[in-house]
């Protein structure tokens, strides 16, 4: 039975074995579904099968005497080696295919979030109210393309800090320009009036409605204000 | 059994675990499935290298030649499926 079954199937292992290890020889690596570790691991434990089905070949037919007694050393020490490291290196090669699954994972989880935030932001954008994030600190942290025309304020393309406000809201500590500390709070509100002045003597009146984001703990970490489009006064 | 036969034993458990563990968590894509059947029917065959030495030698060894050339085949299958979705991949706009 050993001779009708078994050798043709040990024959089909070396021949796939050899092609599945040149193939990955041959498969460029750093690709995300195989980083490099995964391909050397990958063509490491295929190398030794090729050798293991070498290995059995010559065992299990009684190939020894034909090899001479250094051959017999060899096939015997392989084999040898072969049971010592097969459990660590297959240990090490569903760790590194799970390691690769991880980080494929959390790549495609990176690009549906990114597609998402760009989703609303764009959505945000479009839309003629102002939306602000207003920091703990009372500094805009985000703004959108309404809000930025209604409060003059601009984006650094390096930093996306929000820059240019010189106006002066009510309720800044210090008249601090571009502070909007007097639409933070821990309640929800709707219908909040806030009076912002320019140096040179404009003004609006911002009708804003505000939700704040707390933290774990409870401690305001900003709100979310959103207007409509405000009336600029002249000085006059 | 003498204690290197159980501690191989034991390393086939050892190693069996994760095989079961990884497929069944992460749904692999069909070429690492593939790949991890592969290693999975070896792990399997390691076992029959231990039961050669203790139970029915002609089968064990028979089973051990088959299972090495299903993994063989199973391992180059998955590999050519890897390779055929990381073309795939590259030729995605």
């Amino acid at each position: 039975m050993i001779e009708w079954i078994g050798l043709p199937a040990i024959v089909i292992a070396f021949v796939s074995f050899l092609g599945a290890f040149v193939l990955v020889l041959a498969t460029p690596s750093g690709e995300p579904r195989r980083p490099r570790i995964a391909k050397v691991l990958l063509s490491v434990i295929l190398f030794i099968y090729v050798m293991a089905s070498v290995s059995l070949f010559v065992s299990e037919f009684d190939l020894e005497q034909g090899l001479g007694e250094s051959g017999e050393a060899i096939v015997n020490s392989l084999e040898d080696h072969i049971e010592t490291l097969f459990p660590l290196l297959a240990v090490g090669a569903v760790f590194a295919a799970y390691s690769a699954q991880q980080m494929e994972d959390v790549r495609r989880a990176q690009g549906a979030l990114a597609r998402s935030h760009s989703l609303m932001m764009d959505i945000v954008d479009s839309t003629p109210a102002g939306v602000l994030f207003i920091g703990d600190t009372g500094r805009i942290v985000v703004a959108n393309e309404s809000a930025k025309r209604a409060l003059g304020l601009a984006e650094d393309a390096e930093t996306a800090e929000i820059r240019g406000g010189t106006w002066v809201a009510e309720g800044a500590p210090d008249d601090r320009p571009g502070d909007l500390t007097g639409l933070l709070g821990n309640e929800p509100y709707d219908g909040r009036a806030l009076l912002v002045r320019w140096p040179d003597g404009r003004w609006i009146e911002l009708m804003a409605a505000g939700r704040p984001l707390l933290d774990a703990k409870g401690a305001l970490g900003g709100v979310v204000v959103s207007f409509e489009r405000p009336v600029i006064h002249r000085a006059d | 059994m003498d204690t290197p036969e159980l501690l191989r034993l034991m390393l086939v458990a050892l190693v069996l675990w994760p095989y079961i563990y990884v497929v069944r968590r992460l749904r692999p894509a069909p070429g690492m499935r593939f790949l991890h059947a592969s290693f999975f029917v070896l792990c399997s065959s390691y076992l029959l290298n231990v039961l050669e030495d203790l139970v029915m030698k002609d089968l064990m060894v028979t089973l051990l030649l088959v299972s090495f050339g299903v993994a063989g085949v199973l391992a180059l299958t998955g590999v050519l499926l890897m390779r055929r979705d990381a073309r795939s991949e590259r030729s995605e706009p």
